[in-house]
């Protein structure tokens, strides 16, 4: 392996060094863009050294996905599913029940879905 | 912010149930209108976010054909309908152009139907859109975004030209009109309730 320093690279826009604290490895169940979560607890004093997890704690008081999530801390999606996935395993987030194909439930989604949209 | 909105459990009782959510696509040609849909229909300004993506190109134009990995930048936009306290709805802008496309496996995976955007002046533009949708046999409604009320074609010409089958609706519509949003929003859950009954395959 080539020993290249990052900064000899073309760092490119979005490779901008995020201080984001987030593990390497996928840990816990993988989360997707429509994972929803929600906050376990509010942010205390111990969580301002960890602002984007403070920030997340605040913006999850009511659940959200995993794209709002990126959006309102303006970070790339890639980077908040691992945050995401990190506070899951942590405790401090708690994420919504998955789905599966043809679950009866589905159709119930879509009813929902359905009368929700006629009441707007 | 009020620390009042915290949906905090008190000890000892249930945390309140997470809302499912679920998603709906809005695809189209470039410049087609799709980020105004989602605008006019979103209970929310549209957000948007950005997915960095790892891309392996083909080295066509690479004498050594050594393949090249390259990271994208995909910019998605999307805009939230709020059902009921049970189930949110999302709906995505997906990237136009056609080298995003390795993502959109992504973006349709569980997603419920998807609103493929026609623009008139360029019908052309939708055609990817259309075989994309086709070839999954996800539910999708074609609205023809007419630009200032100016549609040449009727409805019946448009679904000749798109040669779509007779599942698929195709209405005439304005991207930034929230009554005429809403309606092709419910026309597309009607037909994904029709061709969910039994196979489900429409969702994750
Ligand atoms: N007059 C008119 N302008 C429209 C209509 N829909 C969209 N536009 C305008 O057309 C332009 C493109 O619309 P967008 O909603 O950004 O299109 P888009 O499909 O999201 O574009 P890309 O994401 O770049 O592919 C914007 O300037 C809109 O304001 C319409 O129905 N009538
Ligand atoms: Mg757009």
């Amino acid at each position: 392996m080539t020993s290249r320093h990052a900064a000899d690279e073309d760092p490119g826009r979005l490779l901008r060094p995020f201080a984001v604290q987030v593990s390497a490895g996928a840990a816990g169940p993988a989360v997707d863009l429509m994972t929803m979560v929600a906050a376990t607890r509010a942010p205390d004093r111990d969580d301002a050294l960890r602002p984007e997890r403070e920030q997340a704690l605040t913006v999850c008081a009511r659940p959200l996905s995993i794209a709002e999530l990126a959006a309102r801390l303006d970070l790339p999606v890639s980077v908040v599913k691992r945050l995401a996935a990190d506070m899951i395993a942590e405790g401090d987030l708690r994420r919504g029940a998955a789905r599966h194909a043809g679950d009866d439930a589905d159709q119930g989604i879509l009813r929902a879905v359905l009368d929700g949209l006629r009441a707007l | 912010m009020e620390s009042a909105s915290f949906e905090q459990a008190p000890a000892g009782a249930m945390a309140p149930a997470i809302p499912a959510a679920v998603k709906i696509l809005v695809a189209g040609g470039f410049g087609a209108g799709k980020t105004t849909l989602v605008g006019a229909v979103s209970e929310i300004p549209p957000l948007n976010t950005e997915e960095v993506m790892t891309e392996a190109s083909l080295g066509v134009d690479d004498l050594d054909g050594v393949e090249q990995k390259t990271t994208t930048t995909v910019a998605l936009d999307f805009g939230r309908i709020t059902v009921n306290d049970e189930v949110v709805l999302y709906l995505f802008g997906t990237p136009g152009q056609g080298r995003f496309w390795f993502m959109w496996d992504e973006l349709a995976r569980g997603a419920l139907g998807a609103v493929v955007l026609a623009d008139t002046r360029r019908l052309d533009t939708c055609f990817p859109s259309v075989d994309f949708f086709e070839e999954r046999g996800m539910p999708f409604v074609i609205a023809v975004n007419r630009f200032d009320g100016d549609c040449p074609y009727t409805a019946a010409e448009i679904r000749a030209a798109l040669d779509v089958g007779g599942e698929v609706d195709v209405l005439m519509s304005d991207a930034r009109d929230r009554e005429a949003g809403k309606n092709v929003l419910i026309t597309l859950v009607e037909q994904a309730i029709r061709r969910n009954g039994g196979a489900g395959a429409a969702l994750d």
